[in-house]
């Protein structure tokens, strides 16, 4: 078995060398963007010089020159400005970014391109360090690097130029870097590969299983040692009444014999019963801490995924010529660290969004009486079992009139619906693709594909995310996502007699509706809720399952939002609210309809997770069919059958004769498989049930005749209808095919559309199997 | 350990030692007889005798009236029955849905339907899950019974047919001599193609 790749128990150096420089450089980034608004603070440098100093250690092991030079310039200033001989700002700080930016690069380079790549023109390692050094020394940069328009340090009087410093003897570079070493907190973070950990939660969850089995084991132990107790009362009744009657020497001590093995069998009983106990308590005690220690393990703090965002901010406002200001709160609320992955791509959208739209320019808000610099604040929290997070800002706000003109323009709507949309109505259209109110589209953005992309990126992370006009003015997105994709809250319910989880994320709420409120609109049951009418749909239905409605009492549906439609899936009922260990499906079921995940239950069992989106796909698609059966809320009605659809096997060996036949069928609305012949066919019947074969006689293999033979002798499919359709129309032929246990035979000479229907009808009844049918059809 | 005794010389043929002789040391320094060594080296060089019966463990199993035997090597474990939970749309007669086993869940798969032979309406008290794979696909198997395992001349006798089941002929590749009698041996590569095709 090959280890993971991100193992590092296998790397090289170089491996380890870009790992480091990896997390360095994210602090670096950080540490520089904060210390630019807070020049004066000296203590925010130390874990920055510390960070410069690393990566230069790392690269002289792995030998990369350039990379230690600029790595030591960057160092060096640092050390000056925190010794007070320099000044850090724009300038120095962009010479350190740039720097940092060379340095991300390098170690995102394969190992036998970075020595030549930090050479080259294009890392520009060279001028950077003169910039550094410049800077460190107090002296403007060489003008070919002052041409980005920046001004130079100033501030601090010419220095004379000192000779680069030359480089530290070898003894105390040990040190320095051995103190490097002692000073990295041995707290670190440990590389762990996703698989290994979803493993060990599998696991974990697992012992958590056993350690509540094991209390039931413990709970029979106990019903035994009463029993022994009931059963050492009983003999020392008896010993009793047999002390007054008159027996033998030897039948006495027998008794004597019979009481004290009793009373010993019980005390040890006791004792065991009790260790027992106290054991299965410290088990369940420690799988519990186990499982919360990994399931921990697979969160991170929310701060983590922001790193970028401080320098994206920077870089863009300045871009734009917008003052901004970047607010992070919540940076410790911890998210599941497949979640923060996911999150990076919407929040990136967002943030832009809000600074190319959202936030006005210095002069814009100052003339409408607001402060220069606009605020942005992302922030994290958890609510009501859920995480959210708010992206919002100050800015102009969302303008409602113009969504509108642009909904009509576009010829969405109507301009008297348009008219009587409610704000969050017209707020939703904000994440249709395609839709952007901007003038110009901008390189940031503007192109509206920004927000649907977000609204994507938030439901297949199992939440939503909805936009908000802020009452003090400016814009806030809210995105709701689970805490952790590896345990989801649902709320458990059943459906057609099986337990499904629908998970609380993706769903508005359960509700009970009773036999008297259901009306029926458009042919269709529904029923009035918060003002709109809600359409009923059995989940049964929509999962493909027999369906169970009891008449007479009401039904419970839960509440389900696709857009601006609100359904109501009616489950057989609702059992409580449960947390779940989500487990991905064995992938070679493919993509399940309606199913998201699976997980396993209190007992161990599996159980499925629904995937609420894929339902209202199903809703769709089954109401634009026709096929939705009424939802029985009335007294008195009995159980209907599920209309489940009947299917065909059609076996040919030839593709035109296959295909004519499948649409034929398929039209009229069977389910229809195809075979190239016998063999192939004879697997197929035995995996799955058909209701009808349609079969050639001539085929490789295993010719029709053959076929039907072994279908009349197989124990189950011994009475499965056979249509014979063939070109050979003689009398003989026919003979032999319905002796061979043939229900009908059908040439293909008089063969058109017609005919072959009204024969597959006779033979097996509509493509929906009708209520006052058994599962068998016509005989 | 016995003491020399004094009284007692060196054996015939020894050369006796410093006065003490110790019975074990002059026991493994006596030489061997004439021929001994040679006739141990020609033993040892010599190939074993006849070749050892080409036999295979195969692990047997009972559906119905029907025994199975199925290699080994494709057995991964014997699991008392469990619940099984339908995959709506997916579960047919063969694939039965979703089991958990020891925390991991597998996919449950009814051999009575794929071999055509007719199932008890209530499982017998020695049904088990029989998990049974080939590289990347593992099913847990509804048997009615695993009767054991045992190693058995894999040859089989082609042709010869003992089982009733017809649509078992299709999943088995001959006879077995077991010394419970013939057992129909189960072709694995067709075995795992059925299961795979339940879950289209």
């Amino acid at each position: 078995m090959t280890p993971p790749a991100d193992d590092l128990a296998g790397a090289s150096l170089y491996d380890l060398f870009r790992a480091e420089v990896e997390q360095h450089v994210a602090v670096l980034e950080q540490g520089l963007v904060g210390l630019e608004a807070a020049p004066g603070d000296l203590s925010r440098i130390e874990p920055l010089m510390r960070a410069a100093h690393s990566v230069k250690g790392a690269a002289r092991i792995v030998g990369l020159t350039e990379a230690v030079a600029l790595a030591h310039a960057m160092e060096d200033l640092l050390v000056a400005a925190q010794q007070g001989r320099a000044v850090l700002a724009s300038e120095a700080v962009d010479a350190l970014l740039a720097g940092t930016d060379v340095l991300r690069r390098v170690g995102g380079i394969p190992q036998d391109e970075a020595a030549s790549w930090l050479t080259s023109p294009a890392a520009g390692t060279e001028g950077l360090v003169r910039r550094l050094r410049s800077a460190e020394h107090g002296v403007p940069p060489p003008p070919t690097e002052a041409a980005t328009g920046r001004g130079g340090t100033g501030g601090t009087p010419p220095a004379p130029l000192a000779p680069p410093a030359p480089p530290p003897p070898a003894a105390a570079d040990g040190a320095s870097r051995r103190e490097a070493t002692a000073g990295r907190a041995p707290a670190g973070p440990v590389r762990v590969s996703a698989e290994g950990l979803t493993r060990m939660l599998a696991y974990a969850g697992e012992g958590v299983v056993q350690a509540r089995r094991l209390a039931a084991h413990a709970d029979q132990l106990e019903g035994l040692r009463r029993g022994l107790d009931r059963l050492a009362s009983h003999v020392e009744r008896t010993a009793e009444r047999l002390r007054k009657e008159s027996l033998g020497p030897r039948a006495r001590e027998a008794v004597q014999v019979l009481r004290g093995e009793v009373a010993a069998l019980r005390q040890e009983m006791a004792a065991r019963s009790e260790a027992f106990d106290l054991s299965v308590r410290q088990g369940a005690d420690v799988a519990g801490r186990l499982y919360r220690e990994v399931l921990e393990s697979r969160l991170r703090p929310f701060g983590e995924g922001l790193s970028a965002y401080p320098r994206l901010v920077r870089d863009l406002s300045r871009e734009l010529g917008k003052q901004v200001r970047l607010e992070v709160v919540g940076r410790d609320v911890p998210v599941d660290r497949d979640i923060l992955e996911a999150l990076e791509a919407p929040l990136n959208h967002m943030v832009r969004n809000a600074l190319d739209h959202g936030l006005e320019g210095p002069e814009e808000r100052l003339s409408r009486g607001k402060e220069p610099f606009g605020r942005l604040r992302i922030e994290a929290r958890h609510h009501a079992g859920m995480l959210e997070i708010r992206v919002a800002d100050d800015g102009r706000g969302i303008d409602l009139p113009a969504v509108r003109r642009r909904i009509v323009d576009r010829g969405m709507v109507m301009e008297e619906i348009a008219r009587s949309f409610t704000e969050d109505e017209l707020l939703e259209f904000l994440f249709l693709p395609g839709f952007s109110t901007a003038r110009e589209v901008t390189q940031v953005s503007g192109r509206g594909v920004g927000l649907d992309v977000v609204q994507t990126m938030a439901r297949e992370a199992g939440g939503h995310v909805r936009a908000e006009r802020r009452a003090a003015g400016g814009t806030a997105f809210v995105m709701t996502l689970p805490i952790t994709r590896s345990v989801v809250r649902v709320a458990l319910v059943e459906i057609a007699g099986e337990p499904y989880g629908l998970p609380l994320t993706q769903i508005d709420r359960i509700v009970r509706v009773e036999a008297a409120e259901v009306l029926t609109v458009e042919g269709r049951q529904a029923f009035a809720h918060d003002g709109r009418v809600v359409g009923l749909v059995p989940a049964a239905e929509v999962l493909g399952a027999q369906g169970r409605t009891r008449g007479g009492e009401g039904v419970t549906a839960v509440l389900v939002r696709g857009g601006r439609d609100v359904y109501g899936l009616v489950v057989d009922r609702y059992v409580g609210e449960q947390t779940f260990d989500v487990r991905t499906l064995d992938p070679r079921l493919g993509k399940v309809a309606n199913v998201s995940a699976a997980a396993l239950d209190d007992r161990g069992d599996p159980i499925l997770i629904l995937d609420v989106q894929d339902l209202l796909r199903s809703i769709d698609q089954l109401l634009h069919e026709g096929g939705l059966r009424t939802v029985r809320a009335a007294a008195g009605q009995a159980d209907r059958a599920a209309r489940r659809v009947r299917r065909i096997l059609v076996v040919d060996d030839s593709i035109t004769v296959r295909e004519v036949e499948r649409k034929l069928l398929a039209n009229r609305g069977y389910a229809v498989d195809v075979c190239v012949d016998g063999a192939d066919a004879w697997n197929a019947l035995r995996s799955q049930a058909y209701d009808l074969v349609l079969t050639d006689v001539d085929m490789p293999r295993m010719d029709g005749i053959e076929l039907l033979r072994r279908i009349r002798e197989d124990a189950r499919l011994g009475r499965l209808p056979v249509m014979i359709v063939s070109y050979k129309d003689r009398p003989e032929d026919r003979m032999r095919g319905l002796e061979a246990g043939a229900n009908a035979y059908v040439t293909k000479s008089s063969f058109h559309e017609d005919a072959l229907v009204r024969e597959v009808l006779h033979l097996v009844g509509e493509p929906r199997v009708e209520e006052d049918e058994g599962e068998e059809g016509p005989p | 350990m016995a003491t020399a005794d004094p009284s007692v010389g060196p054996p015939a043929g020894l050369p006796a030692e410093g006065g003490r002789p110790d019975a074990a040391a002059s026991l493994l320094r006596r030489p061997p007889p004439p021929g001994y060594l040679e006739a141990w080296a020609e033993r040892v060089r010599e190939r074993p005798a006849a070749a050892v019966r080409d036999l295979v463990s195969f692990g047997f199993f009972r559906l119905g009236a029907e025994t199975f035997a199925l290699e080994t090597r494709h057995v991964v474990e014997v699991r008392p029955l469990a619940r099984m939970r339908p995959v709506p749309g997916r579960t047919n007669p063969v694939f039965l849905g979703l089991v958990s086993l020891r925390g991991v869940i597998h996919l449950a798969a009814s051999l009575h339907a794929l071999f055509g032979v007719e199932a008890a309406s209530t499982p017998p008290p020695t049904a088990r899950l029989l998990v049974v794979e080939r590289p990347g696909q593992r099913w847990a198997a509804v048997v009615d019974e695993v009767v054991g395992f045992d190693r058995v001349e894999a040859a089989a006798v082609q042709g010869a047919q003992v089982t009733v089941a017809k649509a078992a002929v299709h999943f088995t590749d001959g006879v077995l001599r077991t010394p419970r009698g013939p057992v129909a041996r189960v072709e694995a590569g067709r075995l795992f193609e059925g299961l795979a095709r339940s879950l289209q």
